[in-house]
């Protein structure tokens, strides 16, 4: 299938729809009945994370997307842990020996995806990686529905899917969740810290001494998600926080005295 | 009339020989590879090569005993994977029409109380040929994106089709 490239253009369309977006009224019980089955979860997400380098939430959303949630499963395509893949994508996780744990299987879905070469996860690369994670099929030949897997159950989606014979139907609705609204809702629930990407990210100063911003906690907490990241959330963005920022986007933050060093 | 048997015994030994020729008819060896750029594609042992799919995520293919036909797992979205089936001819291999996977879905989607726009998750394995290579078994899963939601977990024969499209 053709590669989409997330452009300047498809990261401001990302970012506006999820400043945008509600969730549907009518579902918002069993968006909050998926969030804590989620959150219940979080350290079997988190130790998936470690092991491909990308937040626990996305990981939850796209078990949600996959498996509703079964951790009994593959996350590859719903085949029993109890032996490899038979089905496509067959004979995966393709090292260790079966019985599988869910982990296990999840990393190795995710690596084959190449999930564990992203390197910048804001929220425009979070909301890009998921709906590649999915196909281009939506944005490629529909493109006037957002993709379901990514803004199901918002405001942002109303009906048109692929059915269970790779038909497109224009008036099926999706009945699961986009994974763009669980992780909307689970930052309206305090249960993570999305920060809204680059726009914002890049105008954040660096402060030497000791000063509190307005942002700078939700910023270290935010940080704090990622594998390998443990700052002290102290609301002062200073060269550890910058260093974090770094790691995670490539850039220190702005006015930090190390940029434009080789 | 004392050649009539001589023909007739010409005539069915022609007719022998012929069912011997398709009974012995060499198994045809292929082997087929995935990649996302180019697809799912048979090679022959004469180096032909044949694309069979194009535009999917990942694709798997299961060839019959006698290498006529080939049945493609062919994982459309992450999420939805249908099964397809081609058979041999002059031309090489053609896609038919059948399995008609629709109405075993609508079968299966309304025994466990769900509607086939409901289903989500839908995925077709295929498990094998039948012992005539006439038939095959299919896996179809889903269930409706939802929490506690009802599951469908079922083995089907189908038929397969001569229905070359």
């Amino acid at each position: 299938m053709a590669r989409v490239n997330l452009t300047r253009t498809l990261q401001k369309e990302y970012a506006e729809l999820y400043k945008t977006l509600d969730v549907n009224p009518a579902q918002f019980d069993a968006v909050d009945l998926a969030i804590d089955k989620i959150v219940a979860q979080q350290p079997r997400y988190e130790a998936v994370g470690q092991l491909v380098n990308a937040p626990w939430y996305f990981i939850a959303a796209i078990h949600n997307m996959e498996s509703s949630l079964n951790f009994s499963r593959h996350l590859h395509n719903g085949d029993p842990l109890s032996e490899r893949t038979r089905h496509v994508p067959a004979d995966r996780p393709v090292n260790g020996h079966p019985p599988f744990t869910w982990e296990e299987s999840a990393a190795d879905a995710l690596a084959l995806r190449k999930i564990d070469r992203v390197t910048d996860w804001n929220l425009e690369r979070t909301l890009y990686e998921l709906e590649a994670y999915n196909g281009w099929g939506y944005r490629l030949f529909h493109q006037h529905v957002k993709s379901p897997y990514v803004w199901s159950f918002s405001n942002h989606y109303s009906r048109g899917k692929y059915v269970a014979d790779g038909t497109w139907s224009d008036t099926a609705v999706s009945r699961q969740c986009g994974a763009a609204v669980l992780i909307k809702r689970l930052e309206q629930r305090g249960d993570i810290d999305v920060l809204g990407g680059h726009t914002i990210l890049t105008e954040i100063p660096f402060r030497l001494a000791g000063e509190v911003i307005e942002y700078g906690e939700d910023l270290q907490r935010f940080l704090n998600t990622f594998p390998g990241i443990s700052l002290r959330v102290d609301g002062w963005p200073g060269a550890k926080t910058s260093d974090a920022v770094k790691r995670m986007f490539g850039f220190y933050l702005k006015g930090d005295p190390r940029i434009g060093d080789a | 009339m004392p050649r009539l048997p001589g023909l007739l015994c010409l005539f069915l030994t022609v007719l022998c020989l012929k069912a011997c020729a398709e009974s012995t008819e060499p198994v045809r060896r292929i082997h087929t590879a995935f990649s996302e750029s180019s697809g799912l594609t048979v090679v022959d042992g004469l180096g032909n090569t044949q694309q069979l799919t194009e535009g999917s995520l990942a694709a798997e293919a299961i060839v019959s005993s006698d290498g006529r036909w080939i049945l493609v797992e062919d994982m459309q979205m992450s999420n939805l994977v249908v099964v397809r089936t081609f058979k041999l001819t002059r031309d090489g291999y053609r896609e038919v029409s059948t399995p008609d996977l629709r109405q075993h879905w609508l079968q299966l989607a309304e025994d466990a109380g769900l509607t086939f726009e409901d289903l989500e998750h839908t995925r077709v394995g295929a498990e094998g040929f039948g012992p005539f290579d006439e038939t095959v078994m299919l896996h179809f899963q889903a269930d409706s994106g939802l929490v506690n939601s009802p599951v469908i977990d079922a083995l089907v024969e189908v038929e397969l089709s001569t229905n070359v499209e």
